[in-house]
């Protein structure tokens, strides 16, 4: 049989579908892996919330607690507010809330307690357990030893955002928000344009300043 | 009779001709559409590719439980103290939530925007915590199911600085490939996105989590996790290009 124009003509027809289903083939492949442009909105009946729980990096209460994240020990807060001044005592326990251990005391001007006053931040603790920080109202962060002992020769504990804008980075200090390792806290920033700058390591035992690529 | 013997070959040669063209274009239909067909039916199977990996080196190995107390640890390039893990120590009889409200249906919902686990059971909130999710790796945004559950195992992945490799993770849930829920002793900065697509925890919160959730078991999906871009209490969850 000979093959006619007309013939050729139905096969490049043939073969120009047999490559559009191809291609929508792939694409329909494409798109069901990404989920492109779908768009799920999961809801159902109002739901009754029985037992409200409530966790907040910054625990603004008289008193307040953080565990470790292992559970072995926890940091305690008693803030006892008078008429001009507000006094925190912190405290250290083991997990059960036993073997309690005094950490640190200090009171603060009740008229300055908006800035000054402390908090337990919900990542306290390093890693380890070895070390913690408290927060200022501000976002300030003080670091102890987790026994008590002088972090510094002569200190209790020492300043993040003091050592952090004496160490004359262009950012500026903004808040510390937890612990990147053992020993590393994290410290983010401001810009000199006040906007979110990068985001730094903080290495405790040598007090050293990394700046990171990515923000926190 | 001479026009007839001569018209009779040539009525016959036009029938056998137009027989063939019928036979050639029913064979080119049929062959298009099967080919087409095939196409159609095989691409997916061909082109589809597998869930992503969040732990690049052991997702495809490892996915089994493992303790191993006294190995190292590694996470972005610095060595990690490794808790040891000993299982007599698990306790007999664990607090498990939802015990002292009427039981319902369980669900883990985890917000992306603001790093917060909610979990339910029924029409009852039961615990909230932060976590820490994908930073160096997308957490997938979806509705699954925990397809396993193991009391701890080894997740690594990354290179160069970003080199990982973590004996002894403890209360893992997968619900999506070797995505999971897992409690993390080698960083506490929960509430901000630090992991590498996994859903981190502290220790104490996955224990509590772990313990409530359910596994698959003999025609029962484990307990549904929703992963939303963002949720709204009580259940609304936004998601995304959900992966499923």
């Amino acid at each position: 049989m000979t093959i006619t124009k007309k013939m050729r003509i139905e096969i490049f027809i043939c073969i120009c579908a047999l490559i559009a289903v191809s291609g929508y083939s792939v694409l329909r492949v494409k798109y069901s892996n990404s989920g492109h442009l779908s768009r799920v909105i999961i809801a159902g009946e109002t739901l009754r919330t029985t037992l409200p729980v409530v966790t907040n990096p910054i625990v603004k209460v008289d008193t307040a607690s953080q565990p470790t994240p292992d559970g072995k020990k926890k940091l305690l807060m008693e803030a006892t507010h008078k008429k001009d001044t507000s006094t925190y005592v912190f405290t250290t326990s083991d997990g059960s809330g036993g073997n309690i251990e005094p950490l640190f005391t200090t009171t603060v001007q009740a008229s300055a307690s908006a800035t000054e006053g402390l908090n337990i931040p919900f990542n306290t603790w390093s890693p380890d357990n070895k070390y913690l920080f408290i927060q200022t109202n501000d976002g300030d962060a003080w670091v102890f030893n987790a026994t008590g002992e002088e972090i510094v020769t002569g200190q209790r504990y020492f300043d993040v955002r003091d050592l952090f804008n004496a160490a004359g980075k262009k950012d500026t200090y903004k808040v510390t928000t937890g612990w990147a390792s053992e020993t590393l806290l994290i410290v983010n920033t401001l810009a000199p344009d006040k906007t979110k700058g990068s985001s730094y390591w903080f290495e405790v035992p040598s007090k050293a300043i990394i700046q990171l690529s990515s923000q926190f | 009779m001479t026009k007839r013997s001569h018209r009779k070959p040539a009525k016959k040669a036009a029938h056998t001709t137009r027989h063939k063209t019928v036979r050639y274009r029913l064979t080119l239909y049929s062959l298009t559409m099967a080919i087409g067909a095939l196409i159609y039916i095989g691409t997916p199977m061909v082109l589809k590719t597998p869930p992503p990996c969040a732990n690049s080196k052991s997702c495809t190995s490892d996915l089994v439980e493992k303790i191993e107390n006294g190995a190292a640890g590694v996470f972005e390039g610095r060595s990690v103290v490794v808790p040891n893990i000993n299982l007599a120590l698990d306790k007999a009889h664990p607090t498990v939530l939802g015990t002292a409200i009427p039981s319902g249906d369980k669900h883990i919902y985890v917000d992306l925007s603001t790093q917060i686990l909610y979990a339910y059971e029924g029409t009852s909130k039961i615990f909230q915590t932060f976590v820490a999710t994908g930073r160096w790796g997308k957490t997938p945004t979806g509705n699954f199911n925990i397809w396993t559950k193991l009391r701890s195992t080894r997740m690594s992945g990354g290179s160069g600085a970003d080199y990982y490799n973590l004996p002894n993770v403890p209360f893992v849930m997968y619900f999506y490939g070797d995505f999971g829920l897992h409690g993390a002793y080698w960083h506490d900065n929960f509430g901000y996105t630090m992991s590498h697509g996994c859903v981190n925890m502290r220790q104490i919160d996955a224990e509590v989590i772990f313990n409530w959730s359910d596994g698959p078991t003999k025609g029962q999906l484990g307990t549904p996790v929703s992963t939303c871009d963002s949720f709204t209490e009580p259940n609304i969850c936004t998601q995304e290009n959900p992966v499923k």
